[in-house]
């Protein structure tokens, strides 16, 4: 609930006119850094395109993965991508089920980062297939009982959801865009006009739109943690150590709250500072959500505890062999790292009060985003160095990625940047019409008070 | 065998040492392929003394083929198998014991074919019919009928999940809906 003392709708002495004309300022010409970051970006997508296709031609050989380690680094990739998918969902959705008014400012973000993450986890499943011309075969021969199908029938509607949830409030947006179009080039003008779909503010297109978006906010939750328990499952429905639990689905779904409110504000502190939005994006935002954060991170801890503490107390031989490689063993480094930089730390940082800042927050975001791939890694990789299978005598299971499936890896993180970068240039990164409407709220309530 | 003959034929002809070929290549043939008369086998089955058999006669030009080695096969999933060969007799027909232990079809109909192996000179010519008499062969039950783990998912699991997706994507069709609702909401 919003409180007359608390605006989160831009600058308080502005009018609509100059809100719009702000958030319209931040689609001008790009400056020398930003031209300079998409390059860089665009080069290092490419350049990781360029790796697949070697990839593609050689086949997994010049990947590090074998017939022990069956998934890597793209499998690592994928979950993580999954995670930070869930950022969209939680704020935009739940906030505008709730009616929480500060939400207004933050919604695009986080809408874009879930369809772009979805856009970059997918094809990491086609990368990691050594014959990438028989994902059809899932489609067309897929057997129902198989997880992998869920995942695939749960990823498409996902995605088609967020598609949708992330088009319906540009939708007011495309207009206001259209209607200021000599501020724009002709074949903007052009997208702005379709998008926009004759918008013009009738209480019946309002009554469509609010319709549609009430249907979708609850829709995408559902849809949402399916997506996640469901990738969840392709691991807890092996008989792996480490994997066969019965808490690994809401433990993949925290854990993607986790990383998606970090992933969020990492986002909003980026056009913050790149689009000047101080006014828009205001510390109350980022203490809000860093709260948020701090509330899940905790639970995250719980189900992490949770899930270590059962199998340290009563272990088989594999799952002892895999706790061991994980506290002390050839995976301690990563472990540890992850429980320090992705758990403890930002909780704390969280927590007191003092290094709860614009600065601590958005420090930690950054570490919980870095430990949370670490989790994944620790996730995937030591449970798969506990094979069933014998290993030659004398073997030493490791995974160590190559230098393809790094220069893959950070082109798939490329590419998520550049797909928001270039979208945050085409489209207002914040709600135009939102925070108008948020304005008035905002009005009526102090006119009562 | 017959291709590879055509090949050192033809490059025979072309090196023009087809005559001193044509003397070392064996002749198969005692007339002339089209006018040569073919044989004709025909299938049956018949009970001697509580035996059941199966009988191939061989005719040319409706007269019974003597001496004429055949062989009787079924056709299997990969292959062949070979039953039995004999001999025609004077009254062309050769026999061999009916196999009742193979597995047929539901109904025990097995295919059994009859071919001449000699003389060369109707050598390949076949035929096959349709004898009931087999094992009858019943589709092999399904231990775990719509089990998880079987070919079909079990009908719950299939009702949940389509249940889900059309929620889902009904849902987004109705969005649709309304995307048309303001869509026309502009025209109006």
């Amino acid at each position: 609930m919003s409180s007359p003392a608390f605006n989160s709708h831009g600058p308080l002495a502005s009018t609509d006119a100059q809100v719009t004309d702000d958030l319209i300022a931040t689609l001008g010409r790009p400056s020398l850094f930003h031209k300079t970051w998409v390059i860089s970006l665009a080069l290092v997508a490419l350049w990781g395109a360029v790796c697949y296709l070697y990839q593609v031609k050689n086949g997994l050989a010049v990947t590090a993965m074998n017939d022990y380690f069956c998934w890597g680094v793209y499998i690592i990739n994928f979950v993580f991508f999954i995670g930070i998918s869930m950022a969209g969902t939680l704020i935009s959705a739940m906030l505008r089920l709730t009616g929480a008014e500060w939400r207004r400012p933050i919604t695009r973000m986080a809408e874009g980062i879930t369809l772009f993450a979805l856009m970059i986890a997918g094809p990491m499943i086609i990368i990691d297939m050594g014959r990438p011309d028989r994902f059809l075969h899932v489609l067309l021969y897929g057997r129902l009982q198989s997880p992998i199908l869920w995942d695939v029938l749960s990823l498409t509607t996902y995605m088609a959801g967020s598609t949708i949830y992330l088009y319906l409030p540009l939708i007011p947006d495309m207009a206001i865009l259209r209607d200021h179009s000599t501020n724009f080039s002709p074949w903007r003008r052009r997208l702005y006009t379709i998008l926009a779909l004759g918008w013009k503010g009738s209480p019946a297109q309002h009554h469509a739109l609010e319709r549609a978006l009430s249907v979708m906010a609850v829709v995408i939750i559902p849809v949402a943690v399916s997506i996640h328990t469901v990738t969840a499952w392709i691991f807890g429905m092996t008989l792996r150590p480490g994997w066969h639990s019965t808490i690994i689905g809401p433990d993949f779904v925290v854990g993607a709250l986790y990383s998606g409110i970090a992933a969020v504000i990492v986002a909003m502190a980026i056009f913050r500072k790149a689009f000047h939005l101080e006014d828009y994006l205001k510390l109350e935002h980022f203490k809000k959500l860093g709260l948020l954060l701090l509330a899940v991170g905790i639970a995250y801890l719980y189900f992490t505890v949770n899930n270590f503490a059962g199998s340290t107390y009563v272990t088989g031989t594999e799952e002892r062999s895999l706790l061991q490689s994980i506290f002390g063993g050839t995976y301690a480094i990563q472990f540890w790292t992850m429980v320090i930089v992705g758990l403890l730390v930002p909780c704390l940082l969280l927590a007191l009060p003092w290094t709860r800042t614009l600065a601590g927050i958005v420090f930690a975001s950054v570490l919980i985003n870095i430990g949370m791939w670490l989790m994944r890694f620790i996730i995937i990789v030591p449970t798969l160095s506990v094979p069933f299978m014998p290993t030659p005598v004398g073997k030493h299971l490791a995974y160590v990625p190559t230098f393809v499936e790094w220069s893959i890896t950070f082109g798939g993180f490329a590419a998520f940047g550049l797909l928001y970068t270039l979208f945050s240039k085409v489209f207002p990164i914040i709600s135009i019409w939102e925070i108008i409407e948020g304005r008035a709220v905002a009005a009526a309530v102090e006119r009562k008070h | 065998m017959k291709l590879v003959r055509l090949d050192l034929g033809l490059l025979a002809i072309l090196f023009g040492l087809a005559p001193a070929l044509a003397a070392d290549m064996p002749d198969t043939s005692t007339a002339p392929a089209a006018t040569r008369p073919s044989a004709v086998i025909t299938l049956a089955t018949k009970v001697e003394d509580g035996q059941k058999e199966i009988f191939a006669t061989v005719t040319v030009n409706g007269k019974p083929l003597e001496n004429a080695n055949v062989s009787f096969s079924a056709p299997r999933t990969f292959g062949k198998l070979i039953l039995g060969t004999d001999q025609t007799l004077d009254d062309g027909t050769a026999a061999i014991a009916f196999p009742s232990d193979l597995p047929g079809d539901a109904e025990g109909n097995l295919n059994i074919s009859a071919e001449i192996l000699s003389p060369a000179a109707y050598a390949g010519a076949h035929n096959e019919a349709r004898m009931s008499g087999g094992k009858t062969r019943t589709p092999a039950g399904d231990a775990y009928p719509r089990a998880l783990w079987s070919p079909n998912a079990p009908r719950g699991l299939i009702a949940v999940i389509v249940l889900l997706v059309a929620g889902a994507w009904g849902s987004y069709l109705f969005v649709l809906f309304q995307l048309r609702a303001i869509r026309k909401g502009a025209d109006s």
